[in-house]
């Protein structure tokens, strides 16, 4: 009785200094929200700030954290590996590409929006049809899609486009930006917007019941299914909303080359997202955020160390790669956990150094 | 008539290098359970060997035994340098690990040699063999291929079926802590099946050499042809792989005759409905689970 | 033979062994017993090297081989059959009973399976059958076979009662008393049920909640109502 008494005093007393984070504070949805509202004003302020190169790869950043983020529900929450995204990334690309074909002046948000359902159609019959694979079967299947979807872009070159692809215009920004505003920060800016809106009702998912749910069959299969838990339809799911991430991604993709062509979703893409995830921290759609940084920037470093260092042409071309490889492999000896473990883990020991740091202070 | 015997020819040679291939996959994921995606770049790498050492002017002979050789000990680093590490670590850890290496090796072997394209020797004639008058579609080359992957893969059943250490090599794959208890060197025995496996690698990258010609991605398709193979005939089974292999090699041979530009696709398909109706390949002895 | 002192064992921050001492002297059979959950299952991993002790030692002969790794510890004569047999499903029979002889000091492969099938005829028919054809019983006798068939000296025995007909076990275990006399067999005999293994063994030591609560004679131990009420359900 004294107990709940005092619950509600605290309660009580707690009402009348909510401020805003206290509302926001306690509800996922308002909370994510808010911080990524704070993080784009902190994005469109530092996009005025760099070279439209910069933004160039801004918006690249951008596109391989949402294609990452949906990956990272599937693979790191899901446990489903998928060699295939970039093929799923493509549909959505083809699906803009074509979209914009016949109806150029359609509005992006529409061209983006069909790209995610078109998308997530794809995933919805690839993940009835991969429902009952595991681990290295699931593995070999998603990469035949890899590897299989770009052919068929070749096969029906009338359609597709063949080799050369199909051409986007890239959208230009509105004029009340100004004269001088690059198209680059533009795509940039819709990029980011994207990316970040995708990782709020991720964030959002993973924490529902949806997200428990993903995770239960990911660590306990049979578990789940002596639950009660319709394993087949949320491994499905899991497939469809991870499919709409990478249509969405592959659709910017699209508007960021200019084009939809096959070169552009080798299996080598669907590799590097697999690569961001696990190197960012499997599960964590922060890590899903640094995998995409890493991704973007170690081989855009090394590329001007290299070209920097008057090598010749072969070990030149050839060291950005091998160096990512190098990273790659130091980096998953070193840290099990990616970069989110390897920070977690740091914070971690700052703790306790401090908390142990302090108990010293007092005793002493 | 004689078209469907070159196609079953042709086909069976190429399958015998995915089923190499396939094996090398298997022997590796019963070892360890894990899936070696660098194991086309290893071979890679152990062909750029062999081409090395013929160019300093040894023998077809010494560069094909020095390449299975290189092979042999690569295997064994890789597993004990970057795979013993990860070894309780989660799978997908694994998986980038050899990513990493794959892309690490395709990088460094053009830094090297040059990345320009090669031509490689067979050890064989390429043209048929004439039997009285009549050229038979089989070559030197072709039988030495399918004879060499025949003998590799017949020895390695024997040396796991016939011999201790095959006997220890496979109690440790099935049961790891049960080996540990009796005296096995477990570590040993994983780091031997990697070392085998890259042999068989290296011997699919040489004797596919000549008619991929030499480049730093040239097993690329040759792996994921490979791996296909072993994912069809399943993982737990090395009987399975290599029947799978051969499958690939025939499938693929035949749909490119047909249609060459559809060749990959139809493989593919096919390796996909496989997989729809036994989601653990064709041969694999464990049954579904079933809850 | 054997000295196990302050043995301290856990799993993360659960105590499986807290401080456990005992000795197992030579040529003789000492039985560990203890409810569900004591920790002896523990106990006999952490000798054979497979679970790491956190304090305490483990000596053999007066040689600390706590710190060993399992595949040393059995080549130094000590065999280890594991809690539900640990039989290789995916070999025949035979090539299990050949797995434990390789650990064999002395004595060849074949006599070593023709000893195994001595002991247990039954595995003589069956021994081109894949070891998962066998039923529970036949799995353990064949557990026990490969474990003797490495010659140990100290063998370690997790619950072999455990789906064995009543009169198989009296087999067994007059076999084992037959080695002990004949070829100084020594053996740490787990067991939940403590009637049978009082009745073979020595010594006998009971585990409760991961601490030693008797260690003594086991027919003084048998005779003792209160701690066999108290601890082991009687
Ligand atoms: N691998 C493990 N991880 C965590 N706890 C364990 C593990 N193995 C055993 N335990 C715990 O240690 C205690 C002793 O277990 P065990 O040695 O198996 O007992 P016994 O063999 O006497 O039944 C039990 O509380 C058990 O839950
Ligand atoms: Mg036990």
């Amino acid at each position: 009785m004294r107990k709940a008494v005092g619950a509600v005093r605290q309660s009580g007393r707690r009402v009348p200094v909510a401020s805003l984070w206290g509302v926001v504070g306690r509800r996922p949805l308002a909370r994510h929200g808010l911080f990524a509202v704070l993080v784009a004003i902190a994005i469109v302020i530092f996009s005025y700030q760099v070279s439209s190169y910069t933004n160039y790869n801004l918006a690249e950043v951008a596109v391989f954290v949402i294609a990452a983020a949906g990956l990272t529900l599937l693979t790191g929450v899901n446990g489903q590996i998928s060699l295939g995204h970039g093929a799923l990334m493509a549909v959505g690309a083809y699906t803009t590409a074509l979209l914009l074909k016949s109806q150029p002046n359609l509005a992006m948000i529409l061209v983006l929006l069909t790209s995610v359902a078109t998308t997530a159609g794809a995933g919805l019959i690839f993940g009835v049809a991969a429902a009952r694979l595991r681990g290295p079967y699931l593995a070999g299947a998603t990469l035949a899609l890899a590897l299989a979807l770009p052919q068929l872009a070749l096969h029906f070159s009338s359609l597709f486009g063949g080799e050369e692809g199909i051409p986007i215009t890239p959208p230009s920004a509105p004029s009340w930006l100004g004269a001088t505003f690059s198209s680059e920060q533009w795509l940039a800016w819709i990029s980011v917007v994207a990316a970040l809106v995708t990782l709020v009702l991720l964030a959002n998912l993973m924490r529902s019941w949806v997200g428990r749910t993903l995770k239960a069959v990911r660590d306990d299969e049979v578990a789940a299914l002596l639950a009660g838990i319709n394993v087949g339809r949320i491994q499905v799911l899991a497939f469809v909303i991870s499919a709409g991430c990478a249509g969405l991604a592959g659709a910017l993709f699209a508007y960021w080359v200019g084009l939809a062509a096959p070169a552009a979703f080798s299996v080598t893409l669907s590799l590097q997202l697999l690569i961001a995830i696990v190197i960012g921290g499997l599960g964590s759609l922060v890590g899903a955020v640094w995998g995409s940084l890493v991704l973007v920037m170690v081989p855009d470093l090394t590329g001007s160390l290299a070209s920097g260092l008057n090598l010749p042409s072969s070990i030149a071309n050839n060291l950005p790669l091998a160096i990512f490889g190098l990273v790659l492999m130091v980096a998953i000896l070193a840290f099990p956990g990616g970069i989110q473990g390897g920070l977690k883990r740091l914070a971690g020991l700052g703790r306790s150094r401090w908390r142990q740091h302090g108990l010293r202070r007092e005793s002493g | 008539m004689h078209t469907l015997l070159v196609l079953i020819i042709e086909g069976l040679v190429q399958g015998a290098i995915y089923a190499a291939l396939a094996l090398a996959l298997v022997l590796i994921w019963r070892a360890t359970k894990v899936i070696n995606f660098a194991q086309g770049a290893m071979a890679m790498v152990t062909t750029y060997v062999a081409l090395f050492v013929i160019q300093l002017g040894l023998s077809y002979w010494a560069a094909f035994a020095i390449a299975l050789a290189f092979g042999f000990l690569l295997g064994a680093v890789v597993e004990r340098v970057l795979v013993r590490p990860v070894e309780s670590a989660s799978p997908f850890n694994v998986v980038i690990l050899t990513l990493g290496l794959y892309l690490f090796l395709e990088a460094v072997v053009p830094m090297i040699f040059g990345g320009s394209i090669r031509s490689f020797p067979p050890a064989f004639a390429i043209t048929g063999i004439e039997v009285g008058k009549v050229q038979v579609p089989l070559s030197g080359f072709d039988l030495f291929t399918f004879g060499s992957v025949l003998v590799v893969v017949l020895l390695l059943a024997a040396l796991f079926q016939r011999t201790n250490l095959g006997l220890r090599m496979r109690a440790s794959a099935f049961s790891p802590e049960v080996a540990r208890l009796l005296g096995i060197r477990v570590g040993r025995m994983l780091t031997t099946g990697w070392a085998l496996a890259a042999v068989l690698g290296a011997l699919a990258g040489i004797l596919i050499a000549p008619t991929l010609l030499l480049q730093p991605t040239y097993m690329d398709e040759v792996f994921i042809f490979g791996f296909t193979g072993a994912i069809v005939g399943g993982l737990d089974s090395p009987w399975g792989s290599v029947v799978g292999g051969l499958l690939m090699g025939l499938v693929l041979t035949f749909v490119g005759y047909v249609s060459p530009d559809l060749e990959t696709l139809a493989g593919l398909a096919i390796l996909t409905a496989i997989l729809m109706v036994r989601p653990q390949g064709l041969f694999s002895g464990h049954r579904e689970r079933r809850v | 033979m054997l000295d196990v002192s302050d043995l301290t064992v856990a799993y993360g921050q659960a105590v499986a062994l807290d401080q456990v001492s005992l000795t197992v002297p030579e040529r003789s059979i000492t039985a560990v017993l203890g409810a569900n959950g004591a920790g002896k299952t523990t106990l006999v991993r952490t000798i054979s090297g497979l679970v790491r002790g956190r304090g305490g030692s483990v000596r053999l002969d007066g040689l600390d081989i706590s710190r060993l790794a399992p595949e040393r510890v059995a080549r130094l004569g000590i065999a280890h059959v594991p809690e539900g047999h640990g039989v290789v499903t995916e070999l025949s029979v035979e090539e299990n009973l050949r797995l434990g002889s390789m650990a064999s000091r002395g004595g060849g492969v074949r006599q070593a399976l023709e000893e195994s099938y001595e002991l247990f005829p039954r595995l003589r028919s069956r021994r081109r059958l894949s070891a998962a054809s066998l039923s529970g019983g036949e799995r353990q006798m064949l557990a026990i076979a490969r474990g003797l068939a490495a010659h140990p000296r100290l063998l370690l025995l997790d619950e072999p009662s455990l789906g064995l007909a009543g009169q198989v076990l009296q087999q067994i275990m007059s076999k084992l008393r037959s080695l002990v006399a004949d070829r100084g067999l020594t053996v740490l005999l787990i067991e939940q049920n403590a009637r049978s293994a009082l009745s073979v063994a020595d010594d006998a030591v009971v585990l409760a909640l991961g601490q030693v609560v008797a260690h003594d004679r086991a027919a003084k131990l048998a005779a003792d109502r209160d701690l066999l009420g108290t601890y082991l359900g009687f």
